[in-house]
């Protein structure tokens, strides 16, 4: 199936979870933040499965202040 | 407190707009700022935070100046290689504004100061260059209620949001957990482009003028997201997680804790 991940069209498997993609993006969950059609998602909600065109964008925990 | 004839002249180009006036500029005046790290963050906020007037800074930060802050940290000189940054940052604010008060803290807050430290202060600015740092104050400031606004850089992006506890998200809530050693890399590892704290560090000195004055809206409950190579902003929303370990409904840190400064991320600056 096709999602739009940081505004690009992306395919894949079929009923993937956030923590799953985050994982096969080579992130690792604890270090990102998800935003799932504009709304922030709790940690605890990352178990939730991808539905076709959903709008994923991930959030970086920047701890450099330069 | 009377605004002397100066000071109108200085600030009138503020003063002048309707929701400042001469009221909003003896706000700031009152106001009291801690900006912790005088760093490509710190930097910025401090100056303008001390062009606009406010009337008291704290600025911490227990690093020396090196040739390598000079290509974003503004506050700092050639001529002042060595020196305490936390001195330094003084001696600019002052030639700027010689009204003001800037008290200086050359250390690294750790869970024994924090408290001690910020209990001064009506908002706090994170310039902090490390996860640690930035964890604790997160913690202290819920504990004890002040407003903080936090910023985060790295190479060509930047991260800006307002915690005001109780009324919307803390770090935490996003970001529950600092990450693990060497998931992240520093500024120092991986660079930044000077003007990204620039953009990142002016945005939350105008939070804090608006904090300072009871005007406008903050990035409270809304992420600001900047890509400087694509030049985007992105805004996110975000609630309160209930679960949060430190601002839910049901915390399991009810003490500061601190997590341990790791070689890989803070040595060798």
């Amino acid at each position: 199936m096709k999602i739009i991940f940081n505004r690009q069209e992306k395919e894949v498997a079929e009923g993937i979870s956030i923590n799953e993609l985050v994982q096969q993006l080579d992130f690792n969950p604890v270090t990102v933040a998800v935003e799932l059609n504009g709304q922030l998602l709790l940690h605890e909600e990352y178990s939730r499965k991808l539905q076709p065109g959903d709008k994923v964008e991930l959030v970086l925990n920047m701890g450099g202040g330069a | 407190m009377v605004l002397t004839n100066e000071e109108i002249e200085r600030y009138s180009r503020q003063i002048i707009l309707k929701n400042i006036g001469g009221r909003g500029q003896e706000r700031l005046k009152q106001g009291k700022v801690l900006i912790v790290g005088a760093g490509g963050l710190g930097s910025p906020v401090a100056y303008y935070l001390a062009a606009a007037g406010v009337g008291t800074l704290g600025i911490i930060d227990s690093d020396n100046v090196d040739l390598s802050n000079l290509q974003r940290q503004i506050l700092h000189t050639t001529g002042r290689l060595g020196q305490p940054k936390a001195e330094s940052a003084r001696e600019t604010l002052l030639a700027l504004n010689p009204a003001l008060t800037i008290n200086t803290y050359r250390l690294r807050l750790g869970k024994e100061n924090i408290l001690d430290i910020i209990r001064d202060y009506d908002v706090i600015v994170d310039g902090v260059d490390n996860f640690p740092t930035r964890y604790l104050l997160n913690d202290a400031c819920v504990m004890t209620g002040k407003t903080l606004v936090e910023g985060g850089v790295l190479q060509w992006d930047g991260l800006v949001m307002t915690i005001k506890p109780g009324q919307g998200p803390c770090y935490r809530c996003i970001f529950p957990e600092p990450p693990p050693p060497g998931a992240v890399p520093s500024c120092q590892e991986a660079g930044v482009v000077g003007p990204v704290p620039g953009v990142i560090g002016c945005i939350q000195a105008t939070e804090v003028l608006k904090i300072l004055l009871a005007t406008g809206e903050t990035l409270t409950g809304r992420l600001l997201i900047y890509n400087a190579l694509e030049m985007r902003f992105r805004e996110v929303e975000a609630g309160r997680n209930p679960g949060c370990p430190v601002c839910g409904d049901n915390p399991s840190i009810r003490e500061l804790e601190e997590y341990a400064f790791v070689c890989e991320t803070q040595c060798g600056r």
